[in-house]
């Protein structure tokens, strides 16, 4: 039986691992390489890696920091920041991502979904939704880490990108992003139950018990968390053994 | 990175514009191998070892292999010379005989078995991505040494291997359907649906195996 997935997620700006708060307010984590070769010792079961400032500053993933990353990996990498062309899939596949996360460049563009599950399958393709919640209760999707509204819905989007060719969904809660106040809940489930490719809920996790909320709550085939790993004494092994004991079933620790 | 020691056996790394090339060669390096990247069919003769990689649609594949001058040289050295092979992945589906994502495109027909989609009356989400069990049906196959049934590894595809006959399968994985997930012709003829090289401590096990575990061609 397929194991739910447990995923550290690493952000990098300028080279740094970084975390942020709300898409904003950075602070320091540590080295690229590092950070993976300590996730790679604790057999963690896949490793993303988002390059912020290539989609930020409109230019190439960084392709030196990412190689530092890949080459400490035994565990399935995916990378995302700059993901705008069929070549730089190509490339980054080259240097050891084993999928890709497209967001910016995959709303201005869907025919790179199509035109990249052509030549490399729709299981390397991750798309990568950014969403906030609006006073109203309506969510919409964010593109540009989080700069450019859209007044697109997140529900609709993950269709189009699942018509498209994507092979699976990364749902990011901005404003809970950092913040360890748990996932948001209803968006993950709205997104799950309206595609039938894996669902990976991400941003806001701060306890072990949202990990098994994600994946019994929100309908997430994975979870993907930072903070709690970063700034708790939880790690990968521990967080696995909880969920096991809650019901989730995951990789045996 | 280890250096490779002068006995070390010379991997041939298929790159024929099907995807991660890199994972590959990293972890064959770290095992103490001689991994290189054959960009072309006379740079296999070398060879000790031969991976083919890849990820994608079965019809590019099978026709960049056929573009490539691949064919026919790994039916000479693989089949005729005995030259192990191991297939991940989409390398191990193009060893059916053919595939439902590309109608009448015939692959290298070395496992009686077709490539076949998910059915997704099932309910389960596809592709098939993350770790998953294997139950082995041929524990004596060298490959498999020191694997059992109910290891996980690292699966991510949406079409699966259908063997029609039995003999071929080395272990298989439930996700709805019944996947070959290691499959074999012969002891030195090896395919995996999942990828050893992302499988962490039981994936390594695996290509050590493969790398200094198969017995040799009768021939040699």
């Amino acid at each position: 039986m397929l194991r739910t997935r447990l995923i550290p997620t690493l952000t990098m700006k300028d080279g740094r691992i970084i975390r942020t708060v709300g898409f904003d307010r950075y602070r320091d984590v540590g080295d690229p390489r590092t950070m993976g070769k300590v996730y790679d010792s604790q057999d963690v079961d896949e490793l993303i890696l988002l390059d912020i400032s290539a989609s930020q500053e409109n230019r190439e993933p960084d392709w030196f920091n990412i190689e530092r990353v890949a080459n400490e990996c035994s565990m399935p990498l995916t990378i995302g920041g700059g993901v705008s062309s069929v070549e730089i899939i190509q490339r980054l596949l080259r240097i050891g991502a084993d999928k890709v996360a497209i967001n910016s460049a995959g709303f201005k563009n869907p025919g790179l979904y199509t035109e990249a599950s052509r030549v490399f399958g729709s299981q390397c393709l991750v798309a990568s939704i950014d969403c906030v919640k609006h006073d109203n209760g309506k969510y919409e999707v964010l593109i540009e880490g989080g700069y450019e509204p859209t007044g697109v819905d997140p529900v609709e989007f993950a269709q189009r990108v699942e018509a498209a060719g994507a092979g699976e969904i990364l749902v990011t809660a901005i404003e809970r992003d950092g913040t360890m106040m748990g996932y948001d809940l209803d968006l993950i489930k709205s997104v799950s139950d309206a595609v039938s490719i894996p669902v990976i809920g991400n941003g806001g996790a701060g306890l072990l018990s949202d990990l098994v909320a994600v994946i019994q709550q929100g309908g997430a085939s994975a979870a993907a968390c930072a903070s709690i790993f970063n700034f708790t004494d939880n790690k990968p092994i521990k967080a696995r053994a909880f969920m096991q004991q809650y019901g989730v079933h995951v990789r045996p620790t | 990175m280890e250096a490779a020691s002068k006995n070390a056996p010379r991997v041939a790394i298929i790159n024929y514009g099907m995807g991660n090339i890199g994972s590959v060669t990293k972890v064959m390096n770290r095992l103490g191998a001689k991994p290189y990247i054959a960009d072309s069919p006379d740079q296999l003769e070398v060879a000790d070892r031969i991976i083919l990689p890849g990820v994608g649609a079965f019809g590019d594949g099978m026709e960049n292999l056929r573009a490539g001058g691949f064919v026919d040289s790994l039916e000479t050295l693989v089949i005729d010379g005995g030259v192990p092979f191991l297939g991940v992945c989409l390398g191990m589906e193009l060893m059916a005989k053919g595939s439902e994502e590309s109608p009448g495109v015939a692959g290298l027909g070395w496992i009686d078995a077709d490539i076949v989609k998910f059915d997704s009356a099932h309910g389960l989400r596809i592709p098939h991505v993350g770790w998953n069990d294997i139950s082995v049906a041929d524990p004596d196959h060298p490959f498999i040494a020191g694997i059992g049934s109910g290891s996980t590894f690292y699966f991510v595809h949406s079409y699966y291997m259908a063997c029609r006959n039995r003999d071929h399968i080395v272990a298989e994985t439930d996700y709805g359907n019944v996947v070959a997930s290691v499959v074999h012709n012969g002891p030195r003829i090896i395919g995996c649906q999942f990828h050893p090289e992302k499988s962490q401590d039981d994936g390594r096990r695996l290509l050590l195996n493969f790398l200094f575990g198969l017995p040799p061609h009768a021939t040699h």
